[in-house]
C-alpha cells in the first residue's frame, strides 16, 4: 500500500523523516517495501500483513505509529476530529427521499449512506487528485475521486450510485434471485451465485456489495443526485464472491481483510466534508443507517506471568496497559491482570496472546534477549526414514555419482512405472500435471540435457503410484566408467554388469546384501535387465532402456538405469556384521580353469566351490570368462579363481592343491569340464 | 695365501668395472655364491696342513668381508648413477594432467540442506519426514488458517482433489507431530513445497523449506530468538545477530519475521543484503495457542516456537546465484560448480 508522508503528517506531528517513519512502519510490521518520490514528497509502499485491516489506511497507519512511540508521533487535531467521527450534528436523523433496506444482515451487518442533491459537475482539486496519483490510483471525476480519497484517509470503501437511476429511489441488500444477472463497470455481463450479496434497488441488481458497481448506475461527471454506501460487509462472503467473479478491487481488498464497522457513519461525513469544501454542495440532512448487527467484543484477561513468559522479557505492567490502550483497546485491571477489550476495527484481537503479541510488538522485539531453551534435553537426529534416504546419498556419493533434483511435476513418459497416477486439479501447464511415478524419466532428461559426455547420475526423492508416496532412489549410468586421458584411451562403458556391481555394493553399503534375479519390465531391453531383491522383498530393477525408447529421450543407447524403492530397502532388516579375527598366515591362490554349459548359472558354481572347498576359502571370484574358438557350441570356458588361507597355520601346496582337486570335482558334478 | 690376495685383487678389478646393477649382482654370485670362487677356495682348506688351516681361514674371510664391502659400494654408486640418468631421461612435466577419479557431488541444495540437518541435529531437533502430497487438513484447517482467509492469498495451492493439495510450506508437519507425540519435543523437517505460480527468475512453483518447531514447559521468544542465532552463526558464522520484526502468519502468535545482520559485509551494507545490513531468512513465532488447545496441550503448561525458512535462499546467498530455475535444471555446468 502506498501513501505518501506529507499525508500522514496531516494525521500526525512529527519531525521524523520519511526514512524514519518507514523504519518504525518496518517495526511495527508493516514492512517498508520501496521509498518513492512524487511530487507531494516521499511515498511509502509497505506491506500490510492479512489479519490487518485496518492498517489499510492513513488513519490506521497514524495510529500505529502515535501507539508506537507518542513522544516522537502525536495526533494532529485533523486525527483527533477524525477520531471523533467528523461529526456534522445530522447523524440522529434519517435522510429523507431514498430508503434502504437489508434483508440479508448476516452478510451485512451494517449499511448507511448519506444522500446528495445538485452537485455541480467539478473536477476534484489539485491536492486530491495529486494525492491519488501519489497512491497509485487514477483520478477520474470529483465523486469517484472522493469516495477513493475517502478509502485511502479511513479505510472505508465507499461507492456513489447515481440516485436517480436507482428505481424506486432505493437500495435493497440481498442475495441474488435465480436468473438475475448485472453488468459490472468493466462491462463484463455477470452470472450471480446464490449466496452473493447484491445491491439492488427496488427491482434489479446494481451493484455486488464490496466489490464492483454496475453499469447501469454508475456516476458520471454530470451526475446531479447521489447515493453515497458507506457499509460493513461479512469478510468471508466478500473473500468468495470477489473470487467466483474472479474479481479484486481496492474495496473488496479491504472488505476481505475487515473494515471498521463504526467508522461506516464517518466515511460518510468526511466525504461530505470534502464535498462541501471542494464543491460547495451540502449533504441532504442526515444519514441512512441500518446497523442489524454491531459486532461482539469481548474482553479478554491479560495476565502479567503471561506476557512475561510468551515474551522472555519482562514488561512494566504500566508499559502494557498504555500500549493497549495507545491501539484503542479499553483496559481495567482486575486482581493482578489487565482486562482488555479491542477497540471496533481491531477483529483480530481474540485472546490473552493476541494481546500479548500487541504488548510485544509496541515494547520492542529487539528488548527480547537471546537465550537457549533450558529445561527437557532432548536428543537430536534423524528418524528412520530420513536417516535412509541420508545414508543412500552417502553411499551413491561413495560410488562416485552426481545428485540431481528433478521435479515432482511431469507428463506422460515411456519409463513411467504402470500402475495408477496422481493428476493435479490446477496444473501450471498441461504437460505439468501428473504427479511423477519414477525417477526415471527426470533422468533421462538429465542425460539428454547433459549428453555428449559420461553421466553417473542419481536422485533420491518421492514418487506418487497407486496409492502410495514413497522415497525412491534412481540412477543413470552411461559412457566411459574411467575419464579420458593419455594414459588410459581405452575404457569400459558402463553396461549391465557396471550397473549390477554399482547395485551390489550399494547393498553392501546399506548393509542389506542384494540378490539378483531375471526381470521383464516392458521398459527394458529384454536380456538386460534385473530385478534387485533382499530379504525376499523385491526392492526395484535395472537395466538397459530399450533403444526406441532411449533414441526417443535422446539419451545414449547404453545408458543404464535403475530404481530402487527406499521405503522397501528400510523394511529389510540390517544386518550387523560379525568380527572375524583375522589370520596373519599366508594366503595361496588356486585357479581352475573349465568348460561348461552358458546355461549353468555362475551363482550355483560358485556355491558348489563354496561348500567343496571349506573354510579355509577366503575369497573367490570370476577372472575369466571365454566362448568362441575352441569352446563347444553352448558352452563357455570360465576362469575361477580361490583365495585360500588357514586360520591357524600356513597352508602347504598339498593342502591347496586338494581344496582346488575338490572344487573341480564338485564343478564336473555340474557338468564342467578342466582345461 | 698369494691364492686369496689374488683372487680379490681379480674381484676387486671387475667389481669396479661392473657398469649394472644387474651386472654387479651376477658378480657377487660368482665370487661369494654357495658355488662361488670363495667357496671353492675354502673347500682347498682341506689340502693344507693342519698348522696353516687357522691363519687360511682367517685370511680367507677377512678377504670375503673386504670384498662384500667393495661390491657394496659399488653397489651404492652404481644406484646413484642409475638414478642420476633415469631423471635425466624421464622428465616429469607435473603441468599435464593427472589421471582423476570420479568424486560424486551432492546437488547444491543437499549441500545446504546437511548444513542446515546438521546445526539443527545438533540443537536438539530431531528430523522427520512428512508427504509432500498433503491433506488440506494438515495444510492449513489445523495451522489456524480461516477458511476464505485472504491469509491464504500467498499460498496459490495445487489441488489434486478437494482434500489433497500440494503442500504449500512444511508446517502441515506440526498437526502430524501432534497426533503422535506429546511434549516436550523438538522436531524439524525439510523438503519440497508447492505454490501455483508464474516460474521465472525469483518465483518457482516447487522450492524447498526447513521447518522447525518445539514445545516445552516454558518456552518464549527468547528461547526462540537464542535458537535462530545459534543456528543462525552455525549457518552463517560466529558474528550473526537475528532481529525480529512483527508479521503475521496464522499459526502462530505472536509471529514474526526473522533476519540475520548480513554475514558479507558485516552490515556495512552490500548487493546480497540491498544495503540494509539485514537479510530476511523466514518466519517465526510463537506456537499459536488455538493449535495447542486443538491438541489438548494444556497451554498455561507449554509453550512453544516454531519457524521456517527456504533452503533455496542460503546458496543463492551464499554464491550470488541470480536464477532461482537453475537449482532443477540439473545443468553439470551449474552443480559442478559447488564441489562438496
Amino acid at each position: 500500500m502506498k501513501l505518501t508522508v506529507e499525508w500522514l503528517k496531516e494525521f500526525v506531528r512529527t519531525d521524523a523523516a520519511a526514512d524514519e517513519i518507514g523504519h518504525t512502519l518496518t517495526m511495527l510490521g508493516m514492512e517498508l517495501e520501496r521509498m518513492e518520490e512524487s511530487p507531494l514528497g516521499p511515498v511509502l509502499d509497505f506491506k500490510v500483513t492479512p489479519n490487518r485491516g485496518d492498517c489499510l489506511s492513513v488513519l490506521g497507519v497514524a495510529r500505529e505509529l502515535c501507539a508506537k512511540d507518542a513522544a516522537r508521533y502525536r495526533p494532529t487535531d485533523l486525527m483527533r476530529e477524525c477520531v471523533n467521527g467528523f461529526a456534522l450534528g445530522d447523524e440522529e436523523e434519517t435522510a429523507v427521499g431514498a430508503g434502504v433496506e437489508v434483508l440479508d444482515p448476516d452478510l451485512c451487518p451494517r449499511y448507511g449512506a448519506r444522500l446528495f442533491r445538485g452537485l455541480a459537475p467539478a473536477q476534484s482539486s489539485e491536492r486530491i487528485q495529486g494525492r491519488l496519483l501519489a497512491c497509485g490510483m487514477r483520478p477520474i471525476n470529483v465523486i469517484v475521486d472522493m469516495t477513493n480519497y475517502v478509502m485511502l484517509e479511513l479505510g472505508q470503501p465507499l461507492h456513489a450510485f447515481d440516485l436517480d437511476l436507482l428505481a424506486g429511489s432505493k437500495v435493497v441488500v440481498r442475495r441474488p434471485r435465480p436468473g438475475e444477472t448485472l453488468k459490472t463497470l468493466d462491462g463484463i455481463e455477470r452470472k450471480l451465485g446464490p449466496d452473493m450479496l447484491m445491491i439492488c434497488d427496488a427491482d434489479r441488481p446494481v451493484a455486488v456489495a464490496g466489490v464492483m458497481g454496475g453499469e447501469d448506475s454508475e456516476v458520471s461527471g454530470s451526475t446531479k443526485n447521489l447515493l453515497l454506501e458507506s457499509a460493513h460487509f461479512d469478510p468471508r462472503s466478500i473473500r468468495r464472491t470477489r473470487k467466483a467473479l474472479g474479481l479484486s478491487t481496492d474495496a473488496s481488498y479491504r472488505f476481505e481483510r475487515y473494515v471498521d464497522p463504526e467508522g461506516v457513519v464517518r466515511a460518510l461525513n468526511r466525504f461530505a466534508l470534502l464535498v462541501r469544501k471542494d464543491t460547495g454542495t451540502e449533504p441532504v440532512n442526515g444519514v441512512l443507517d441500518v446497523y442489524a448487527r454491531p459486532p461482539e467484543r469481548k474482553p479478554a484477561k491479560v495476565r502479567p506471568s503471561r506476557w512475561n513468559l510468551v515474551l522472555g522479557v519482562e514488561v512494566p505492567e504500566a508499559a502494557a496497559a498504555t500500549g493497549l490502550q495507545a491501539l484503542g483497546c479499553r483496559v481495567t485491571e482486575e486482581n493482578g491482570s489487565l482486562v482488555a477489550t479491542p477497540p471496533s476495527w481491531r477483529a483480530d484481537l481474540r485472546r490473552e496472546d493476541d494481546f500479548v503479541e500487541e504488548i510485544g510488538r509496541l515494547w520492542g522485539y529487539e528488548k527480547i534477549p537471546e537465550s537457549l531453551p533450558i529445561g527437557s534435553t532432548l536428543q537430536g537426529g534423524e528418524t528412520p526414514e530420513p536417516a535412509l534416504t541420508s545414508r543412500v546419498k552417502r553411499a551413491m556419493l561413495r560410488l562416485g555419482f552426481t545428485e540431481v533434483i528433478n521435479h515432482t511435476f511431469g507428463d506422460l513418459s515411456p519409463l513411467d512405472a504402470d500402475g495408477e497416477r496422481v493428476r493435479l486439479r490446477n496444473p501450471v501447464a498441461p504437460e505439468s500435471a501428473l504427479l511423477r511415478c519414477s525417477l526415471l524419466p527426470g533422468l533421462a532428461a538429465c542425460a539428454a540435457r547433459n549428453r555428449g559426455r559420461p553421466l553417473f547420475l542419481f536422485e533420491a526423492g518421492k514418487v506418487f503410484l497407486n496409492g502410495r508416496e514413497f522415497p525412491a532412489l534412481g540412477f543413470l549410468m552411461s559412457g566411459r566408467l574411467l575419464e579420458e586421458h593419455w594414459e588410459n584411451k581405452e575404457s569400459p562403458a558402463a553396461d549391465l554388469a557396471a550397473a549390477k556391481g554399482m547395485v551390489d555394493l550399494l547393498g553392501e553399503l546399506l548393509r542389506r546384501p542384494f540378490e539378483f534375479q531375471a526381470n521383464d519390465d516392458k521398459r527394458f531391453h529384454r536380456h538386460r535387465q534385473a530385478k534387485v531383491l533382499a530379504g525376499g522383498r523385491e526392492l526395484g530393477l535395472f537395466g538397459q532402456v530399450l533403444p526406441e525408447v532411449a533414441d526417443g529421450l535422446h539419451v545414449r543407447e547404453d545408458a543404464m538405469m535403475g530404481e530402487l524403492d527406499l521405503e522397501a530397502i528400510l523394511s529389510v532388516p540390517e544386518a550387523t556384521p560379525r568380527y572375524r579375527p583375522i589370520s596373519p598366515f599366508p594366503a595361496i591362490r588356486r585357479d581352475m580353469a573349465m568348460a561348461i554349459s552358458s546355461k549353468v548359472p555362475y551363482s550355483e558354481l560358485e556355491s558348489a566351490v563354496r561348500e567343496a572347498a571349506g573354510e579355509t576359502l577366503e575369497r573367490i571370484w570370476l577372472f575369466d570368462v571365454y566362448e568362441g574358438e575352441g569352446i563347444e557350441q553352448g558352452k563357455h570356458s570360465l576362469g575361477i579363481a580361490m583365495l585360500l588361507r588357514h586360520p591357524e597355520r600356513t597352508l602347504t601346496d598339498e593342502e591347496a592343491n586338494d581344496v582346488r582337486e575338490r572344487a573341480f570335482r564338485a564343478l564336473e558334478a555340474l557338468g564342467a569340464t578342466r582345461r | 695365501m698369494n691364492q686369496i690376495e689374488t683372487l680379490v685383487r681379480k674381484a676387486e678389478g671387475e667389481v669396479n668395472e661392473a657398469s649394472t646393477l644387474k651386472a654387479l649382482q651376477e658378480m657377487q654370485v660368482r665370487y661369494l655364491g654357495r658355488h662361488g670362487e670363495f667357496t671353492a677356495l675354502l673347500r682347498a682348506i682341506g689340502g693344507l696342513p693342519a698348522e696353516e688351516k687357522p691363519a687360511f681361514g682367517k685370511a680367507l674371510n677377512e678377504a670375503k668381508a673386504r670384498l662384500e664391502n667393495i661390491i657394496e659400494a659399488r653397489r651404492a654408486a652404481l644406484r646413484k648413477e642409475d638414478e642420476t640418468r633415469r631423471h635425466a631421461a624421464e622428465p616429469q612435466d607435473l603441468t599435464m594432467p593427472g589421471r582423476r577419479m570420479r568424486a560424486g557431488l551432492p546437488h547444491v541444495l543437499s549441500q545446504a540442506a546437511d548444513r542446515i540437518k546438521a546445526a539443527l541435529i545438533g540443537l536438539g531437533f530431531e528430523l522427520i519426514e512428512t508427504p509432500e502430497l498433503e491433506l488440506v487438513k494438515y495444510n492449513f484447517t489445523a495451522l489456524n488458517y480461516p477458511p476464505d482467509h485472504p491469509a491464504m492469498d500467498d499460498q496459490d495451492t495445487f489441488y489434486v482433489d478437494d482434500d489433497h493439495v500440494m503442500r504449500t510450506h512444511t508446517t502441515p508437519f506440526q498437526g502430524r507431530v501432534f497426533e503422535e507425540r506429546r511434549p516436550p519435543f523438538r522436531i524439524f523437517t525439510i523438503g519440497r513445497c508447492f505454490r501455483n505460480e508464474a516460474v521465472d527468475r525469483t518465483h518457482h512453483h516447487t522450492f524447498h523449506q526447513v521447518d522447525a518447531f518445539m514445545v516445552d514447559e516454558g518456552v518464549s521468544m527468547a528461547h526462540l530468538r537464542g535458537t535462530l542465532g545459534a543456528f543462525a552463526r552455525a549457518m552463517f558464522g560466529p558474528s550473526v545477530t537475528v532481529r525480529f520484526r512483527p508479521d503475521y502468519f496464522p499459526f502462530v502468535e505472536p509471529g514474526v519475521d526473522f533476519a540475520i545482520s548480513c554475514p558479507f559485509c558485516e552490515g556495512e551494507g552490500c548487493v546480497v543484503c540491498k544495503r540494509s545490513g539485514w537479510i530476511e531468512l523466514g518466519g517465526a513465532g510463537m506456537v499459536h495457542p488455538d493449535i495447542l488447545e486443538n491438541y489438548d496441550i494444556d497451554t498455561d503448561r507449554y509453550t512453544g516456537f516454531a519457524f521456517g525458512l527456504g533452503v533455496e535462499r542460503i546458496p543463492i546467498m551464499r554464491y550470488r546465484i541470480d536464477d532461482l530455475r537453475l537449482f532443477m535444471e540439473n545443468d553439470l555446468r551449474f552443480l559442478e560448480q559447488f564441489q562438496a
